[in-house]
Order: C-alpha cells, then structure tokens, then sequence
C-alpha cells in the first residue's frame, strides 16, 4: 500500500514538473519560423568628412583628415519571437536592424614624432564596417599608403673623401600597406547634436616597406569624428559630374 | 566651415616642421641625422659642450638603441650631461634609424664606417679641437675595437672605453667555463638550484670545438637569465637610479614596434658575420688611452674575455675596473660607480 502511494506522488510530481517542457513543446509548433528582410539602400552621394586626433603609436601629436565614400549600405531586419524556456512565456517579437557598410576612404594624416621626425601620410583603404544596437560600430579595413618623412634637424652626408654634404630638411618616403580594425558610435538618433555624425577609435598597423634593409611595422592610432557637409559633398559631386 | 579651415590650418602649422629646441653650449640639446651607405641614423647631442669633450655611447645588440642610455636611464645620462656632451647614436638597422639599404650593408666594416662619419660630424659642427671619446657597450665594444685597431682611425679619437665588450665573439670556451664556475658556487650555496643545474649540465654537454648556432644561441640566452638569478641572491645589484620607462616607452623619440622589429631583423643579419669574429691579436695596435670596465658577474660578456683583451690592448695608458656587484650592464648594476668611473677617467684625458 505504502509502495503504490509512493509511485502514485512520484508520478504526480513528475506530471507537475514536466508542464514547463511539454509547454514549451506545445508552443514551439505555434511559433513563426526567424523572419529576416534584407533592403540594399540606394546610398546618396553624401561624401562625408571625417577628423581627428591622429598618433604614430601612442602620444605624438598629428591631425587625420578623411572621405569615407559609402558605396553599399546593407540593411538586415530581423524579427523574433523568443520563449523563455522553462516558463513557456511568449514575448513580444523584437526588431533588430543590423547595417554593414562598405567604404572606400581616401585620406591624408600629418603626424609629429617627438623629438625625432615629421611625417605625412596618403592612404585609399576598403573599409567593413557593421552597426549594430544604438548606433554600436566595429570595423576592419585594408589599404595601402605613402608616407613621407622630414627630419627637423639637419641631415649630414659623408663621402669617402670626407667632403661633407649638410642638408637642411633631409627627407625619405616609404610605401605602406596596412591593416586596421576599430569601434564607433554613429550618433545619427542623437537629436540634440547639431550635425549628428560617427565617433570613431580606430587602430592601424602599417607596413613601411624597405625600411632600413626590409619592412618595418608603425602603429598608428586615431580618434575621429564623420560628420556630413553638404557643400562638400555638393563640391564633390559637381567634380564629379563634370 | 570657415572656421573649421581654420583651426586645421592653424593645427598644421602648429606641428609642422619645428626646429630643435632652444639650448645653449652649457645643456646642449642637439638632434641631426646621419646618412651613411642608405642608412639615415637618428644622433642625439646633449649636455656640456662647453668642455669641448663628447662621449659617443655606442650602443649594444646588434639592433639596440641609443636612447636607453638617454631617457630611459635618466639619472645616469643627467649625471653625465652635467660634466661632458652625451652622443646618443642609433646605429645602422637599430633604435629610430631608417633609410633604404641591402642587407649585403650588415658588415662589421659598414658600421665602422658609420661610426668613423660619425665623428667626422662631430668634429665638423663643435670644431676640430674637441676630444672625442667612444664608449661601447656590449656588441658596441666589439664595433669601437673593429674601429681603433685602424691606426689612423684611432687617432681621430681621445679614448677608448670598453664596457662589458665582445672583442672576442668566439670564444664560448670563456663563456662555458665562467658558467661552470659561478653556477657551481650558486648550486652549492643553495641558489636556485635546479635552475643553475640545469645550465651546468647544458654546458658540460657542449662540445667546445664544435658549437652549432642554435649552442650559441642558447648560451647567449642563459646569460641573461643567469645574471637574473644572480640579482635576486643581491650578487648583482640593480641600482640605475631614476629610470623613465613612461617617457620612454610613450613620449620620447623611441617607437617601440619600429626598434624592436629593427633589433629581430639587426640581430640575425649580423649573427652570422659576428659569430666568428675574433679582436683580440689586433688589439695590440690600439695605442689610445683605454678604459675597461667589466662586471665581474658578466654572464654574456664574462669577465675572463675582459682580462684578455685587457692584456691585448696596446696602450700603454690602459686600466681595467672591475664593478663588483654588476653584471652585463654596469651603468644599470652600479650607475654612480659606473659614471664617477667614466667622468674621473675622461676628464684626465
């Protein structure tokens, strides 16, 4: 008699602890399959501008000045239901939209390394980037650069007959190949800024090619702000036009 | 808009090309470049250029850097600036230095060069009555001995000074045997034992006449790990004073990715020209005033290399010191020892 009872609350238990699972079984097949829309947006030809603070390294000082050309932009919607397992509770479907963004940026950076050199950069880089939740970006690129030094102090060239060759400026440059990566924020949705744009951190490894006897490595690091101006971008346009 | 053009404007010329800064004879601070054979190198003159003396730190590696001995070491370079002008050279390949050249340039002979332009330079900015003095450390005692051995080089120059130099890049035999002896009076004072151990027993396996790159290698590596466990037991002492491996590392000329690729790249072009290279039957041409100072716990660049290329030295004004507490590195073991040493000496000739 005893054993039956036992089995029988064993049984009830079982029952009761099971309603979450068998739940959520039964509302799985009421649920709409993952429903995604992907729109390519027809991208104005809005040439925006983006500056910064620009370092070799870490803290030398320098200015980075640049036109990311947007030539595809990707929008992906996505709506889901979710259910929160153990409770079998549906809740309101959620829509998330995720940009990617291919860019060609053609720019140009000054940079002073303390005490050492000055040094000017011209770069055309691809760019990946991809937006998510508030405007939340990260970014890879690749490109390829020229980079032009000037060495404040004078430059002296001996020769084997020991005449010297004094040289005020003395200067070389180097191609660079390069890779970055990076975060940023578009702050398109911040109504209170006058001319919302993109805050940017990016870090570049840069490739100075024969550099003393084979290629070296440069680091650069820049913050920057993308923000859109219309006469620019009308200047631009009108070049291009033509 | 207008005013955005401006500030960019006004930016650009704000970090544009700025001159040296302001300085007078007493606290020089001078910066020139070097172009030698493709090579742009990066020279640093500061301090008393007053006493018409200029002591040229030829730094170690192959593929180091001048700036260490000047901003990272900042006690030891103020110390020396007060009482002579301090070069602070990046040779050929090291440090800041660029340019374009083959790597056919990584000779013995090219950096000699180098050096020898150097002080032509230096001779023509602050006048062909200043003495000249050349420290080399390390590799950079090799690269000063490969130059005063050149008779008519050496006598551009006031002094020779050896800091912990490899004169004599063969001989692992001194090396080995300096092994056997400290390790196994570590092993028996109970210092880390299984460590010096295992060292030992590295070296007792070597065949002397028969060293392959990878033996060599290795007993340059257990040198600088040696002198670290000599350092903990307080045989070698770590007193350099202020070091400044913020404004080093961050705020100075040195660009960390760019030396240490310049050190890697350096350093295996110019192994295999050094491995056999062998000073020391020439040392007897060097007629200049000398000055060695050694580590007796120099575990690279033992102190039985010293007394050898002491004996070699041909001078007949020539002195050996041997710091007590330092290792490889003097200036970092024992710096008020190691500069009052340099500063006395230097300013007898």
């Amino acid at each position: 008699m005893k054993k039956r009872q036992g089995l029988w609350i064993l049984s009830m238990l079982l029952i009761l602890a099971s309603k979450p699972l068998r739940s959520q079984i039964a509302d799985t097949a009421k649920i709409k399959k993952f429903k995604t829309v992907i729109t390519y947006k027809k991208v104005p030809q809005n040439w925006p501008l983006e500056v910064g603070y620009f370092t070799p390294f870490i803290f030398h000082s320098g200015i980075t000045v640049s036109t990311p050309f947007v030539y595809k932009e990707r929008h992906i919607t996505v709506n889901r239901m979710r259910l929160l397992r153990w409770a079998g509770i549906n809740i309101k479907p959620r829509k998330r939209e995720k940009i990617q963004f291919r860019t060609i940026e053609l720019g140009t950076s000054i940079f002073k390394q303390k005490e050492f050199m000055t040094g000017a950069l011209l770069n055309v880089k691809g760019k990946y980037t991809k937006q998510r939740y508030k405007g939340f970006q990260y970014f890879t690129s690749a490109g390829i650069g020229y980079m032009r030094i000037w060495y404040p102090g004078k430059v002296y060239a001996v020769k084997d007959d020991g005449t010297i060759k004094e040289k005020n400026l003395g200067t070389r440059g180097y191609i660079c190949p390069e890779l970055g990566i990076g975060i940023g924020w578009n702050m398109e949705n911040w109504k209170r800024l006058k001319n919302p744009g993109t805050l940017r951190i990016t870090s570049v490894a840069s490739y100075p090619l024969n550099y003393g006897s084979s290629a070296s490595f440069m680091n650069f690091n820049s913050l920057t702000y993308t923000f859109k101006i219309n006469k620019f971008s009308q200047f631009i346009n009108n070049k291009i036009k033509k | 808009m207008k005013t955005q053009f401006k500030i960019t404007l006004f930016a650009l010329i704000l970090i544009g090309f700025s001159q040296c800064k302001k300085s007078n004879l007493n606290n020089l601070q001078d910066y020139f470049v070097l172009r030698n054979q493709g090579a742009d190198m990066p020279v640093w003159v500061e301090g008393n250029a007053n006493s018409k003396s200029f002591v040229i730190i030829v730094h170690g590696g192959p593929g180091g850097d001048g700036q260490i001995y000047n901003t990272y070491l900042k006690d030891f370079s103020d110390k020396m600036e007060k009482e002579f002008a301090m070069v602070y050279w990046d040779q050929r390949g090291s440090g800041n230095s660029g340019g374009h050249f083959d790597a056919s340039k990584y000779t013995t002979e090219t950096y000699v060069d180098d050096l020898d332009k150097l002080i032509d330079v230096i001779k023509l900015k602050y006048g062909n009555d200043s003495k000249v003095f050349v420290l080399g450390h390390s590799w950079g005692g090799t690269l000063i001995t490969a130059y005063s051995i050149d008779t008519k080089r050496q006598n551009k120059i006031s002094g020779y000074i050896a800091v912990d130099g490899a004169h004599d890049f063969k001989n692992n035999d001194v090396v080995i045997k300096t092994f056997q002896k400290i390790g196994n009076a570590e092993i028996a004072a109970g210092h880390f034992t299984a460590e010096w151990t295992e060292i030992v027993n590295f070296c007792n396996n070597l065949n002397v006449n028969n060293l392959t790159d990878s033996d060599i290698g290795q007993l340059n590596a257990y040198g600088f790990t040696a002198e670290s466990y000599l350092l903990s037991v307080d045989s070698i002492y770590n007193n350099s004073g202020k070091v400044n491996a913020g404004k080093f590392s961050f705020f100075s000329a040195y660009n960390m990715p760019v030396a240490k690729i310049n050190e890697m790249v350096t350093n295996s072009n110019m192994f295999a020209v050094l491995k056999n290279a062998d000073y020391t039957a020439q040392m007897s041409s060097i007629k200049i005033p000398s000055l060695f100072i050694w580590g007796k716990f120099d575990m690279v660049v033992p102190l039985l290399s010293g007394n050898t290329g002491f004996a070699a030295c041909g001078a007949a004004d020539k002195k050996l010191v041997v710091m007590q507490n330092s290792g490889h590195s003097p200036m970092i073991n024992e710096m008020e020892n190691f500069s009052n040493e340099v500063i006395n000496w230097v300013k007898l000739h």
